[in-house]
């Protein structure tokens, strides 16, 4: 499948927005870091911007993005539409959070709002990655990796740049960062076992089964046309073992480094602290860019199988 | 509206007949011909004279060389279009309502007016049914020739999709293939017409005959009973007169 720059943009931003938001939610709870200072409105409104900036990426892919708006009406059938669905109701909890935030209005309202805006945000992160899991055609994304991975990689970068975030003081920040660092292997070794999964699966559609021609060899003469055309342009993205090897070690190493720069926090002197995050949360997005990247450019569809693909 | 009706009246769909095509390519062009008018007019060319031309096509033909496991080997030439499927996985992705198969006949088509061009339901097509028209913005298919079949300004015999009728070998027929008793599906029945992908779960309308297979026993003559029943230096003269002859 053809790496779109407009939908890998679009989700990386968005999975690391959601994941900021989300975790941070989660952080709250758990006491590490308190709603009171500064730090979580940074948070809400850093997560706010990658959403939305992510949101407006994937607009510029469409045909017609002056009728997007259409795109909420068939939740009940299309992944896509409960995406958008759920991506707008996110934002209403969100804001009103910040809201209260601003008014000073803690208590139960100010937690519901932000328990209600990461439960939103989860859903919207899972509705995001039904569209691939659900998609048939692409053996490499009709799978049960799919949907595990692509939370894990939205929670994980949310995760780091939380860190980064609330590095100057909030009481829990040695246990995010310890937790960060957990995330970033998990992410590694599960993406290496999917990386596994999907080279030693064979689909199960051939160009056998595609033209119902049985014979026991069977290969295209000429093509239909002696030019290119949007199907090949879209889905017939070809990328070399060797070369996709590379990357997928590239992306690794970058995981690794970004554990190792989260390790080096404890061990730098006071100033070198801040440098060692803000490369950590790079590094972890660099990873994240690097994986989205591949996990188009490795998917075949089952419509190259007639281009001889 | 994306949900798939329940059933459909009539089962409107295409015969392809791989053993009849000879690949001439006549259908592919009087399909983007008829649609440089009518539903989904017009169907692009970019830069049609220039270095690198492409454009939206309905109808494109493959051609495949294929070898037998008896060592027979054909070339099939292999016209793909829309399947209208019955379980359209186009049709349930499509978030805007733009995609839908309509209940009265079961043709999949494509609502210019509202599609937003994100272009999922082509992902979603395991055959590469769907194109993107990019002077447009909005998503393109096979349609059937809805705006042909149905059209009462031109004569009867004429209302068959533009592919059907303009095929000069008669590898391609239109009908209901959810009647039985259609001339369609008594020449899958008879022919053994298949699906396209089954394992795909699309149950595609559009059947494809197969190649009908070949017989490739040479033709030998068999060899003459007892014709050799010499003895000795006889034996010998025979066999040195029938040096030459290849045995």
């Amino acid at each position: 499948m053809h790496p779109a720059k407009s939908v890998i943009i679009f989700t990386s931003l968005s999975g690391a927005g959601y994941g900021l938001l989300i975790m941070s939610v989660i952080a709250r709870q758990m006491g590490w870091i308190d709603a009171t200072g500064g730090h979580w409105p940074v948070a809400m409104i850093i997560g706010i911007v990658l959403v939305s900036g992510g949101l407006l990426a994937s607009t510029v892919h469409l045909g017609h993005p002056e009728r997007a708006w259409r795109a909420m009406s068939q939740w009940r059938t299309s992944w896509l539409s409960r995406e958008g669905v759920l991506a707008l109701l996110t934002y209403v909890p969100w804001t009103l959070n910040l809201v209260l935030w601003w008014f000073g209005v803690a208590g139960s309202l100010f937690t519901a709002t932000a328990i209600l805006a990461a439960v939103l945000a989860l859903a919207t992160l899972y509705t995001t990655s039904m569209i691939y899991r659900t998609l048939k055609p692409v053996a490499a994304w009709s799978n049960g990796f799919v949907v595990p991975i692509y939370l894990l990689f939205g929670l994980t970068s949310g995760l780091v740049l939380l860190c980064a975030i609330v590095f100057d003081g909030a009481s829990g920040a040695t246990k995010l960062v310890f937790l960060s660092q957990i995330a970033l292997v998990v992410s590694l070794i599960v993406k290496r076992i999917y990386w596994r999964f999907i080279d030693r699966n064979d689909a199960a559609t051939t160009l056998q089964s595609a033209t119902g021609l049985k014979g026991a060899t069977l290969s295209v003469l000429e093509q239909p046309h002696s030019g290119e055309n949007y199907l090949l342009k879209e889905m017939g993205f070809q990328i070399g073992r060797k070369y996709a090897s590379k990357l997928r070690d590239l992306c690794s190493l970058l995981l690794l480094g970004a554990v190792i720069a989260l390790a080096l926090i404890g061990v730098a002197g006071d100033g070198l602290g801040a440098w060692m995050v803000s490369i950590a949360v790079a590094l972890s997005f660099l990873a994240v860019l690097v994986e989205r990247w591949l996990f188009f450019a490795e998917a075949k569809h089952t419509q190259a199988l007639y281009y001889g693909h | 509206m994306t949900h798939l009706p329940l059933t459909t009246k009539k089962k409107l769909g295409l015969v392809i007949d791989l053993d009849i095509c000879v690949g001439c390519h006549a259908c592919a062009v009087v399909c983007k011909e008829w649609n440089t008018g009518g539903h989904s007019a017009p169907l692009p060319d970019y830069e049609p004279y220039g270095k690198d031309p492409s454009g939206v096509w309905f109808n494109r033909i493959h051609s495949y060389e294929e070898k037998c496991g008896d060592g027979s080997e054909r070339t099939v030439y292999f016209p793909k279009s829309c399947l209208h499927c019955d379980d359209a996985p186009c049709v349930t992705v499509c978030p805007t309502g733009a995609s839908y198969k309509r209940e009265e006949d079961g043709i999949v088509l494509v609502n210019a007016d509202i599609c937003i061009g994100c272009k999922l339901c082509s992902w979603a097509c395991p055959y590469g049914a769907r194109e993107y028209d990019e002077d447009a913005g909005v998503m393109k298919k096979c349609t059937l020739c809805v705006d042909r079949i149905y059209n009462e300004n031109i004569p009867k015999e004429q209302r068959v999709p533009a592919c059907v009728s303009t095929c000069p070998a008669g590898a391609r027929h239109f009908g209901d293939l959810g009647d039985p008793k259609s001339d369609v599906s008594k020449l899958v029945a008879d022919r053994g017409g298949y699906d396209l992908m089954p394992e795909q779960g699309t149950k595609p309308v559009n059947k494809y005959l197969p190649p009908r297979h070949m017989e490739t026993k040479e033709a030998a003559l068999a060899p003459v009973e007892g014709s050799n029943t010499s003895k000795g230096l006889l034996k010998w003269v025979d066999r040195m007169l029938s040096e030459n002859q290849v045995s």
